[in-house]
């Protein structure tokens, strides 16, 4: 189940790329990886640390998209709250797939379009459960109402 | 500064970026991997030093905004589009939303989150349109611009705003006292009315609630749109072209548009009052027994 932050105090939000280039491992880089690399990226993970991007040209794995980083930390790294702010509606898929295998948390401040997904999420601030994006949208207007702009 | 420029961002991989700004903010957001980072990363190494195989092409500098130093940047700076990365740590703090705001620069900032400090139009959020290794941008959301009956409406407007609407659609319109609350009253039977050139952070949730909605430029600049000033040439300047009348010093097109609106009013039967609806806006005739300069159909007294 994915459990998923609003809000965080600024000393709790990672920069996903940064944090991403600062402390991948070779174990990070595993099955799931490769296929965010493929299926967001649309690129192929050669080797460890080698990317060959159709745009791009051979990249390092630094350079893949920050949408890719976050859903490879989000796997690979229960020590942070990855942030998806990194991740366009494109990532929701492969989210919406890792919220019905493990437990992870995320830092979400934008209405992720989940179409008709299905996944398993807790809202962080109420304790509220979410199986789809109409549960999750109703979620993330309670909290912009709430706000005090 | 003047706020529509357009930027050649490119390579010698011949990775290109072609983007059109109009407004002194532009927000990108859109899909994973489209090449937003890219962008900011080919931007960054242009700045570095003067061979580094990336040429933009652009009427004024175009330079990566970084958070060290980034206060004297902004407080002394001018005549420069600065492009932001989502990782910028200060978006939405209220101290880079008053510096932006007094700043006489444009922003192109990559962020999928709103920022509420800071008054940016619909128009102006885009998405990257990728075909191979050339990049365009595309607006996320389409013109809201067909004021149509609904059961509810809404209008973020108080004083001669609501009472225009209502006006037209009686009692049925109601105020959400500013555009903050606006989608708080969003449904499938509501009409939400805004200020097109502020609502930029809110047009996500009013998007999500299902309503329907009617974003002008402000409502003073619907009020400039009406017929009597259609032999106004700077009016309908700004109604054709209000990037090229709106400049980076101008904190919002509303404020803009009341301005105008106020001196080519003053001291005449349309004098535009915010707090009270002038009856010149509405009625179909000039019926204050007094001839209005500006009015251009044949008046007709009550």
């Amino acid at each position: 189940m994915v459990k998923v932050y609003f809000e965080l105090e600024e000393q709790d939000i990672i920069s996903t790329s940064k944090y991403f280039n600062n402390a991948y491992t070779e174990e990070w880089l595993d099955d799931w990886a490769r296929r965010v690399i493929r299926e967001i990226d649309k690129s192929e993970l050669v080797s460890e640390g080698l990317v060959q991007s159709p745009v791009l040209g051979p990249i390092t794995i630094r350079e893949i998209s920050s949408g890719a980083k976050a859903l490879i930390i989000m796997n690979a790294d229960d020590s942070v709250i990855s942030n998806a702010n990194s991740c366009g509606d494109n990532c929701a898929e492969l989210l919406a797939e890792l919220s019905r295998k493990k437990d992870f948390s995320i830092y979400l401040a934008y209405p992720m379009k989940f179409r008709d997904l299905q996944f398993d999420m807790c809202i962080a601030r109420d304790g509220a459960i979410c199986h789809n994006a109409k549960e999750f949208e109703r979620e993330y207007l309670l909290w912009r109402h709430s706000m005090t702009f | 500064m003047e706020t529509q420029h357009d930027i050649l961002v490119q390579n010698k991989r011949d990775i290109q970026f072609k983007i059109s700004i109009n407004r002194k903010i532009t927000v990108i957001r859109g899909d994973s991997a489209t090449g937003k980072s890219t962008l900011f990363q080919m931007v960054s190494d242009a700045n570095t030093s003067s061979r580094t195989g990336v040429n933009i092409a652009c009427d004024v500098p175009v330079v990566a905004l970084y958070e060290t130093g980034y206060q004297y940047e902004l407080s002394n700076e001018s005549g420069k589009i600065y492009v932001i990365d989502e990782d910028f740590s200060h978006l939405k703090t209220k101290e880079f939303a008053s510096l932006v705001l007094k700043s006489d620069n444009c922003f192109i900032i990559i962020t999928r989150e709103s920022l509420p400090a800071i008054p940016y139009s619909y128009r102006e959020i885009y998405k990257i349109k990728t075909s191979g290794k050339y990049h365009s941008l595309e607006r996320v959301y389409p013109d809201y611009d067909k004021l149509t009956e609904k059961d509810m409406i809404v209008t973020e407007d108080e004083d001669a705003g609501l009472e225009y609407y209502q006006y037209f659609f009686g009692d049925k319109v109601t105020t959400s006292h500013g555009n903050s609350n606006l989608s708080k009253y969003g449904s499938q039977n509501s009409l939400l009315i805004g200020d097109g050139s502020a609502i930029g952070a809110y047009i996500q949730d009013m998007e999500l609630t299902g309503a329907d909605m009617y974003l002008p430029e402000s409502f003073e600049w619907k009020l400039l749109n009406n017929g009597m000033f259609k032999n106004n040439e700077k009016v309908q300047e700004l109604i054709e072209h209000p990037e090229r009348v709106v400049d980076t010093k101008c904190i919002s097109m509303e404020k803009y548009c009341t301005g105008l609106l106020n001196n080519i009013t003053a001291n005449t039967p349309a004098q535009y009052s915010k707090s009270k609806l002038n009856q010149c806006y509405v009625r179909q005739c000039c019926c204050k027994g007094t001839k209005c300069e500006y009015f251009t159909r044949d008046k007709v007294l009550e």
